[in-house]
């Protein structure tokens, strides 16, 4: 039969571990508002029995392990929803940053000032001998080029924002990854496998605001340690405890903007400019690359198919003095027929049309140079003023593939045309995002289910310990008791 | 089975729905005070889309009206100048009487005589009218002086094109008469259908005493009255028919305006009590949180 010293050494073991189960609770309810904190368990169980001949006597207690309570697979999950939440919602704000613009209230609209440009032809052609009509359709040709110029340098700033956003979220996606690495290092170095709890928590934390910068893929593998490669697969970001450091570089192609790119284990660089689907950085190059210059390529058609058509039919006519032959708009330095750029394909399109355009500075300066009559000397002729008004509804008037031949229009239907794909983008990429939240919003219920702190819970568990606690320290005065009879009172 | 419920305050479905209620309100809110449902483009694509193109439908309606009105504008002022030729005329008709009459002797024909001659400078500067800087009878050669007279009649600068406006995209009209067919009629210049020459031959007979002479240019002038009046109809039915077209595009643009409307305008009494609904939701939940998140078992412990 033990002695009394084992029973001493049972009621410590009983302290002890009373005393570790309460720390473990103080350190769930000190962390109930912790963001991604995991509630952590005590693990006790019965010490290892002794033999006293052919009895077994129990030996105490022992904590075995503290436990974080967590779901692999929902954090996981999250993290790739957070992925594609984040690249969702940066893209509908990216959109809904431009979409007033092609917005029309009917008084500044692009399609107002299309209206009111064609509008002067027709007051020209009522009144071809009077100066005012000109100057006001001078005034509203100026008024058109500046509204789709300021609406193509929206555009354009928008691009630049998204391309000036890059080094920042770079910069914060090599200081997460660092840090994941680094604690990809601690988990897989610590003495008792799955006991780095907190260190597990942290990395969650970390990975999941990865996952709202860039999208990616994570896995563990069978060290505990996080493996985190893009979402396309194209390059790894963290592999064990080593981080793959992201930069940026000039791109060659894309005029003033930059590259995106990885060094990987050789240090060969891996350009992911093209590979990055969601998260902040997917959305934002897909902003500058494909999306805004999508709706950029549709101003410059557009603007081509205004400045093409009327330099044709204008080019016919002849102004009050009888002279003929001139472009209404002028596009690019090395000008093509009627104002255009001297080569057009199905890729490049009328790319720059709307920068370079202008109102030939000849017909502003002396506007009685515009060519309204349709022949030489009637100063009330107007048969070319009322053909060009009328190009304000004809159909194919805008080449949209770049073969040199008008394939849609009227010019109203394109303006409107953009606006709806500029909606219906935003809206999409709205209605993902929300989707995106609810999912996240469903798994993030579901992982605190598990893994948040209730705080009922841990009074219970407070109770229970303080309990279990006063118990053996009871039991330790008991045999105390019993040792003081047997040391200090036997025999007197 | 019981489900564990850590924490109602950070279940992630309450602040969620909590967020979206008030966006939705302040949206809401937005739309009523605007009277716009179309706050973004992203709210409804194809209705912005719609709406544009009935905007740019009602703004090229416009532009016809306007144009319809312009052409109105020199319609009137030709008809107007025509009725007042057509007076001349008239008078003309009665002094060619009086000096056919016996009783008139030459004397009297002589002051007859100087009268058609002022008469003949009224048509000539009807004949040279201008409206809005130009020549309402010169043709398409708007500021040139059409008409300027000879001894024997007038020479026509003018050319015999006619002005066309356009007042629906398949409608044109005429908005001049050339004043080579007004004042030369269908025979042409010096032919017994030229109003100067006839009323110069008037002037001329009756200087001369020339009671045959004078019949014959009475005659004529009547001829020439008579076409006129068909031109004053001509003129009339032209103007009556824009009008028309202009009533019509009006009412048209009317109906667009009505469907535009119920693509872009609020229906005050569903998003008010839309907005309503979402209040009484939002304060619900609102009240049901705070008193779940006060109540845990910390507060009996001793």
């Amino acid at each position: 039969m033990p002695g009394l010293n084992s029973s001493l050494n049972i009621g410590l073991s009983g302290l002890e571990v009373a005393q570790a189960a309460l720390n473990v609770v103080g350190h769930n309810i000190a962390n109930v508002n912790t963001p991604d904190y995991s509630r952590q368990r005590a693990i006790i169980t019965a010490s290892d029995s002794q033999n006293f001949g052919n009895l077994q006597f129990g030996a105490g207690v022992t904590l075995t392990n503290v436990q974080g309570i967590r779901n692999r697979f929902l954090d996981l999950q999250i993290t790739q929803a957070t992925s594609r939440q984040s690249g969702a919602e940066t893209r509908y704000n990216g959109l809904e940053a431009i979409a007033s613009a092609f917005q029309d209230d009917g008084t500044s609209g692009l399609n107002t000032l299309v209206q009111n440009f064609f509008n002067g032809f027709n007051k020209l052609a009522s009144t071809p001998e009077d100066g005012s009509a000109r100057n006001n359709l001078i005034g509203q040709a100026q008024s058109l080029v500046n509204g789709m110029q300021s609406r193509y340098e929206m555009l354009e700033n928008q691009r630049k924002q998204a391309d000036g956003s890059l080094s920042g979220i770079v910069e914060q996606i090599n200081s997460l990854t660092k840090q994941i690495a680094q604690l990809n290092d601690r988990i897989a170095t610590e003495p008792l496998p799955g006991s780095d709890n907190d260190a597990r928590d942290q990395r969650q934390t970390l990975a999941k605001d990865l996952a709202s910068l860039v999208g990616v893929q994570v896995f563990e593998d069978d060290k505990g340690r996080m493996q985190i490669s893009l979402d396309s697969g194209a390059a790894v970001l963290v592999n064990g405890n080593t981080a793959y450091k992201m930069s940026l570089a000039p791109s060659t192609i894309a005029g003033n903007y930059q590259n995106v790119q990885v060094a990987q284990g050789s240090g060969a660089m891996v350009d992911i400019t093209t590979k990055v689907n969601e998260g902040q950085l997917g959305a934002y190059l897909d902003l500058r690359d494909d999306v805004l210059p999508g709706y950029e390529r549709k101003l410059d058609e557009l603007a081509a198919g205004i400045a093409s058509q009327v330099n044709t039919i204008h080019n016919a006519g002849f102004a009050l003095n009888g002279t003929t032959g001139r472009d209404f708009f002028l596009g690019a330095v090395a000008n093509g027929a009627n104002g255009l750029p001297t080569t057009v394909t199905a890729v490049s399109n009328y790319k720059g049309m709307v920068n370079s355009l202008k109102v030939n500075s000849v017909l502003a300066t002396d506007p009685s140079l515009i060519a309204a009559a349709g022949v030489a000397g009637a100063a009330g002729n107007n048969s070319v003023a009322l053909r060009l008004a009328a190009l304000q509804q004809a159909t194919g008037t805008v080449d949209t593939n770049g073969d040199g031949t008008g394939d849609s229009g009227p010019y109203s239907t394109m303006i409107s045309s953009l606006a709806n794909r500029v909606g219906t983008d935003a809206q999409g990429f709205g209605v993902t995002s929300t989707n995106q939240d609810n999912l996240l919003s469903a798994l993030s219920t579901q992982r605190d289910r598990a893994s948040a702190v209730d705080l009922d819970e841990e009074a219970t568990s407070l109770i229970t310990f303080q309990r279990g606690y006063q118990a053996a320290a009871r039991f330790i005065s008991v045999i105390d008791t019993l040792t003081d009879q047997l040391v200090n009172q036997f025999g007197r | 089975m019981s489900l564990r419920t850590p924490n109602p305050l950070t279940n992630y479905q309450t602040r969620l729905d909590l967020q979206r209620s008030k966006e939705r309100m302040t949206d809401l809110s937005n739309q009523i005070s605007s009277g716009n449902r179309l706050l973004r483009l992203s709210d409804d694509p194809t209705g912005s889309a719609l709406v544009l193109d009935f905007q740019n439908s009602i703004a090229i309606n416009k532009q016809h009206i306007d144009q319809a009105n312009r052409a109105t504008s020199f319609l009137k002022t030709s008809e107007t100048t025509l009725s007042s030729l057509d007076d001349s005329l008239q008078r003309l008709l009665e002094l060619g009487q009086q000096g056919q009459s016996d009783i008139t002797g030459s004397n009297g024909r002589a002051n007859i005589a100087n009268e058609v001659d002022g008469i003949r400078s009224t048509i000539l500067s009807l004949a040279n009218t201008q409206s809005q800087g130009k020549y309402l009878f010169s043709g398409t050669n708007t500021t040139t002086q059409p008409f300027t007279l000879t001894a024997t009649g007038a020479n026509y600068a003018g050319n015999g094109a006619s002005i066309n406006l356009d007042i629906t995209s398949s409608t044109s009209v005429s908005t001049n008469i050339p004043g080579n067919t007004v004042f030369f009629g269908a025979g042409g210049q010096g032919s017994s259908t030229d109003m100067f020459t006839q009323v110069t031959n008037l002037r001329d007979a009756l200087t001369s005493n020339n009671s045959a002479g004078i019949k014959t240019a009475c005659d004529n002038i009547k001829n020439i009255q008579s076409a006129l009046n068909n031109q004053i109809t001509d003129l009339g039915g032209r103007q009556a028919s824009i009008e028309q077209i202009t009533t019509d595009l009006g009412s048209y643009n009317e109906s667009l305006q009505t469907i535009q409307n119920t693509y872009q305008s609020v229906d005050y009494p569903t998003a008010i009590s839309e907005w309503y609904q979402e209040q009484t939701a939002q304060q619900a939940s609102l009240s049901v949180i705070s008193k779940t998140g006060k109540t845990n078992l910390f507060d009996y412990l001793g």
